[in-house]
């Protein structure tokens, strides 16, 4: 009976290494499309495929040195390849590793080190605080239109709706979703109401707040210079853009984060 | 009588040494508030010195030397109960270790104290001032509370060796108080839980009159009055009828009973500290004009003071033990003693064991704690996890995930100091594998950075699939993934030697307790699952449309419970294995992947419903934890042993593992201690009192990342210099192993450990009464030398108590605690 060729765990974890490596370089993007549904590959971003290789490598080594039969197994095989005790191609594939990891660190160094013409990463901040100069006026408002009566309230989801297309769906887009016309053009893309992690996460006030001051009125954290979005204080009255934020909340199909127990 | 004038005086002298440091503590507010009132300044600064960062640092060394101090005790207690009842010296050997190292570090946390005081009162006067119009009456408290601690916490440790006696004194008393304490016992204990640790936004909403009314001359109301009025009465009751219990019981009974009022002085003074940094994050009765119109109990009754109560006291418990594991591990990598080594392996897994078992519910605490944050202020919630802060978060989640692959790398390095445990092995890469999935989804945040072209490329400022994992569903199925998975884990270990079990039904007590224990958990599941059934869609401003959503999530809580019976069933027929089995795989599957998928479609059309969501998740995992819990330990309890466990046959690098855990849970409470205050950014009191000093900003989160790191640093170090000043007296010649033996009993042998047969009694009132003659001829008046006096003390050699080597080991005692 033949014996069966075990790949061994020093072989096992390259391979896991260089298979997640594959795989979350070349097999996510497509992955990704085809769940979300988009038009391009989403390559995953390089910070994430860092530290996904990271912890990879830390899961491994977990493994490996958690129990002593496994960490003798791991390192005989180079153990054996140091002595010249195992097969002539460990041997030289030792060599051609050592004699490879210098070069590679300088060709590392050295396009670490190439000038580039691409514009910094920034940590943009989605929800910026409300404690700001600009904010604070804010905090605790409430939406008049809520709790009123069916009629009442279905008055300002009309009035809101209105002014919304006239003044919001350009960016914003009629379905809410922050695919409109003019969005586009611009650097950084309106948000869509329909995410979970955008309005919905919100208190009403804060909505208030963005929309009566604009990029503006962000703090510099939010990175005010890359957004468009118009400070409306100019041209619509508080109740306008209260019932504009009514209408967002109910044609996105999301509700505003609320205070107090729920 | 030269015995107890001894005592007394010994005794007498720890306290008198001790409570310097709290005299300059109770003298500090009058004399900061004299200072500042001439002069109405309010802000300071010392040497050029940030304010903000010399608060922040002393604070946190104080907290964290505080931790230690108050987390420790909890599990000290515990630990000489257990080994009482098991007749196990180890565990009274470890105790009173953990308490030598506990009383060498409660001046530090009292001097550093002293100072946060000093340069609270010094560079914000103004803050303290408000304080102290708002809560004063505390502050007497906290130093009264403080004497009782002292004066327990040294009478605890001074009074060890002379109180292992088991002989009852009356024991006709003892019979009758035994479970008049009992009862009183468990009802000071819900008491304690419902009204300081539990019952929070909850209870606030109903507090009657608004500010506007009571600045108007209305009467503040509380909530729940009857049982506040009764809670002094029950406490006094309890700690008079178990006092006479305990005194009653035995000599060990009335240590343990010192032991419990240490603990409670020390929880009481936890809390009423908790009071003043949440009284700052969620300010009650303070008018938006900074005029504080409330009374003291409404300041310290306010939004955020229960959820924090709880989660610093699971917080500290996992800290204390993961301290006392690098303690261990730094003796037993120092120490060529084979007992010692022996014992030192014992105690790092014993600290561990500890770590995880607080680890593994502090998430739900931290949960509990941010919900009611958000409650309290959705804009603070989301400034702290998804604004400013988010990034320190996600900083947070490292450390957390390195804190739970730590812990597992050493249960299962560990396993190779245990024999039959090789047949566990294939399993850990698969806990592996579910460790690091959850790990991923753990760390992506939601505003992951896009390069521009990346970007540009996507046509997009956020990953279109993977922003869905920063969001609060991905978070909830993935931090119950890494519980399931460690508890999984620990299981593993616990089972390690043993072999095949019956049936419960031959499970003694177990076949009583376990259905019990299901009644419990299964009701528990069922209040929830009533809870939701009958949820009024329009409650939570929904649309009645999506009722069947909540019907969706309550049968699934509804099919937990016929699993967990299934589960109980299935061990009464000696299918024990599979019945845990099948309640981890259900709860693992609800959880994780239903809930977690259902989570975002629950986020899109019914967002205010994800809270509840949430509570079901944690409802499940904990209540199936419980209950299979339960069911391990009745079904183990009378398993074959198919080998044994060499205590101290273990290598450095679990025990560097948990030097790490000791640095990492350091870290994580620093970042953690940073945000609850950062979070206010620039109030003093949030939302009403501004802090318009000149160094009222947030540091980056490189700044906090430096000051976190020193503040690590100083605090291990100076930890360190604690510990070795309270080894001096033990460590010289080696004599450790030995005297500290004869402190509880046998130093267990390399090979035997966990063993240690109920022949080798350790409280042979014969033996104690030589330990008192020879503590007749001690000189009380040389103070340097009581280190040696009580070594002197214990290094009594007990024939009786030695460990042998012959003996046939008994695993079935493997400890586990």
């Amino acid at each position: 009976m033949k014996k069966r060729k075990r790949v061994g765990i020093l072989g096992g974890t390259v391979a896991i290494f260089v298979s997640t490596f594959v795989f979350l370089e070349w097999v996510f993007p497509y992955a990704a499309q085809l769940i979300v549904g988009y038009s391009v590959p989403l390559p995953m971003p390089r910070t994430l495929v860092i530290w996904s290789m990271v912890l990879v490598t830390i899961t491994l080594a977990v493994y490996v040195a958690s129990n002593t039969k496994a960490t003798e197994e791991f390192f005989a095989p180079l153990r054996a390849a140091v002595r010249r005790e195992g097969p002539r191609w460990q041997s030289i594939v030792l060599r051609v590793a050592a004699v490879s990891v210098p070069p590679i660190i300088g060709l590392w160094v050295f396009f670490s080190a190439l000038p580039r013409t691409a514009p910094p990463a920034t940590t943009r901040q989605q929800h910026p605080g409300t404690s700001g100069p600009s904010a604070a006026p804010y905090v605790g408002l409430s939406n008049p239109f809520r709790g009123l009566t069916a009629d009442d309230r279905d008055a300002a989801l009309s009035a809101g709706r209105a002014l919304y297309f006239r003044d919001c769906a350009p960016c914003h887009g009629a379905k809410h979703d922050g695919e409109g016309p003019a969005a586009r053009a611009q650097s950084l893309r309106p948000v869509s109401f329909r995410d979970p992690g955008t309005i919905a996460t919100l208190v009403e006030d804060a909505v208030f707040w963005r929309v009566n001051e604009g990029a503006a009125g962000l703090p510099p954290v939010s990175t005010p210079w890359d957004s468009a979005m118009p400070a409306w204080h100019d041209d619509l009255t508080a109740d306008e853009m209260w019932q504009i934020i009514l209408s967002e909340y109910d044609d996105a199909d999301v509700e505003p984060r609320v205070r107090g127990m729920q | 009588m030269t015995r107890q004038t001894t005592l007394f005086a010994r005794v007498g002298r720890r306290i008198a040494l001790g409570s310097i440091p709290l005299v300059a503590l109770l003298v500090l507010p009058a004399l900061a508030l004299a200072q500042d009132t001439p002069t109405g300044e309010p802000y300071r600064s010392v040497a050029g010195l940030d304010s903000r960062q010399v608060v922040w640092v002393v604070a946190q060394l104080h907290l964290l030397f505080g931790a230690f101090v108050l987390g420790v005790p909890i599990f000290a207690v515990i630990l000489e109960v257990v080994g009482t009842r098991n007749h196990d010296p180890r565990y009274d050997r470890l105790a009173r270790e953990c308490t030598r190292l506990l009383s060498a570090a409660f001046a530090t946390t009292a001097s550093l104290g002293g100072l946060l005081a000093f340069v609270l009162f010094g560079l914000y006067p103004g803050v303290m001032q408000h304080i102290a119009n708002a809560m004063h009456g505390t502050f007497y408290l906290y130093g009264l509370v403080f004497f009782v601690e002292i004066a327990a916490m040294y009478s605890y440790q001074y009074s060890w060796a002379r109180m292992t006696s088991l002989e009852p004194c009356r024991p006709r008393l003892a019979k009758l108080l035994r479970i008049p304490s009992w009862l009183l016992g468990a009802a000071f204990v819900s008491l304690t839980f419902y009204l300081f640790l539990w019952n929070g936004v909850v209870a606030l909403a109903s507090m009657g009159p608004s500010i506007e009314e009571i600045a108007a001359g209305a009467a503040p109301t509380r909530p729940l009055p009857e049982l506040y009025r009764i809670f002094p009465w029950v406490m006094i009751a309890f700690l008079l009828v178990y006092a006479i219990y305990s005194w009653a019981s035995s000599r060990k009974s009335l240590h343990i009973y010192v032991g419990v009022v240490l603990n409670m002085a020390g929880i009481t003074i936890m809390v009423i500290a908790n009071s003043w940094g949440t009284f700052m994050m969620s300010p009650t009765g303070t008018t938006h004009a900074g005029v504080y119109v409330g009374d003291t109990w409404g300041a310290v009754s306010n939004y955020l003071w229960r959820p924090l109560n709880l989660h610093r006291l699971m917080g500290n418990i996992a800290y204390g033990g993961f301290v006392i594991g690098a303690y261990a591990a730094v003796r037993f990598l120092t120490t060529k003693n084979r007992e010692d080594r022996a014992y030192y392996d014992w105690m790092g897994y014993v600290g561990n064991f500890i770590g995880i078992s607080g680890l593994l519910l502090i998430p739900f605490a931290g949960y509990y704690l941010g919900r009611e944050l958000y409650s309290f202020s959705p804009v603070m919630g989301n400034d702290a996890m998804g604004g400013f802060l988010s990034w320190n978060f996600v900083v947070q989640a490292v450390l957390i995930g390195v804190l739970f692959v730590g812990a597992n790398f050493y249960l299962w390095s560990g396993m190779e100091r245990i024999e039959g445990a090789e047949r566990y092995r294939p399993y850990v890469k698969f806990i592996l594998l579910a460790l690091a999935l959850s790990f991923f989804v753990w760390v992506i945040p939601h505003n992951l950075p896009l390069s521009p072209e990346e970007a540009a490329r996507m046509g997009t400022q956020y990953h279109p699939l993977l922003k869905y994992l920063g969001l609060m569903p991905a978070k909830n199925a993935a931090v119950n993934f890494i519980i399931l998975s460690t508890y999984w884990s620990f299981m593993l270990y616990r089972r390690a030697n043993k072999g095949e079990v019956a049936g419960l039904r031959d499970a003694g007590l177990g076949r009583f307790i376990v259905p019990a224990v299901m009644l419990l958990t299964s009701a528990a599941v069922a209040i929830w699952a009533w809870v939701i059934f009958g949820l009024d869609p329009s409650d939570l401003s929904l649309d009645q449309s999506v009722t069947w959503i909540f019907h969706f999530h309550a049968w699934l809580l509804v099919g937990q419970i016929v699993v967990q019976i299934l589960a109980v069933v299935l061990a009464f027929r000696e299918r024990g294995k599979l019945g845990q089995a099948v309640l981890l795989a259900y709860t693992a599957i609800v959880v994780v992947v239903v809930f977690g998928a259902s989570g975002f479609y629950v986020l899109k059309v019914a967002n205010p419903f994800l809270r509840h969501l949430a509570v079901s998740q944690v409802l499940m995992v904990l209540t199936a934890m419980i209950l299979v819990t339960a069911i391990d330990l009745a079904l183990f309890r009378g398993a074959r042993t198919v080998g044994r466990i060499r205590w101290g046959a273990i290598g450095a690098r679990p025990q560097y593992a948990l030097v790490l855990l000791c640095v990492t849970v350091v870290l994580t409470m620093g970042l953690m201690g940073y945000i609850h205050s950062g979070v206010r950014q620039d109030w003093h009191f949030y939302g009403v009192i501004r802090d318009v000093s000149p160094t009222a900003q947030n540091p980056g989160l490189d700044e906090v990342g430096y000051v976190v790191a020193f503040i690590t640093i100083v605090y291990l170090s100076m930890l360190s210099f604690v510990f070795w000043l309270a080894n001096l007296g033990y460590s010289s010649g080696g004599a450790e192993g030995p005297a500290l033996a004869a402190v509880g009993g046998a130093a267990p042998s390399g090979e035997l450990q966990g063993t240690t047969p109920e022949s080798e009694e350790p409280d042979e009132p014969d033996e104690q009464e030589h330990e008192h003659q020879r503590d007749e001829h001690e000189d009380d008046d040389e103070p340097e030398e009581e280190p040696d006096q009580d070594e002197a003390d214990d290094e009594k050699p007990n024939d009786d108590e030695k460990p042998n080597d012959d003996e046939k080991p008994n695993d079935d005692e493997e400890p586990a605690p």
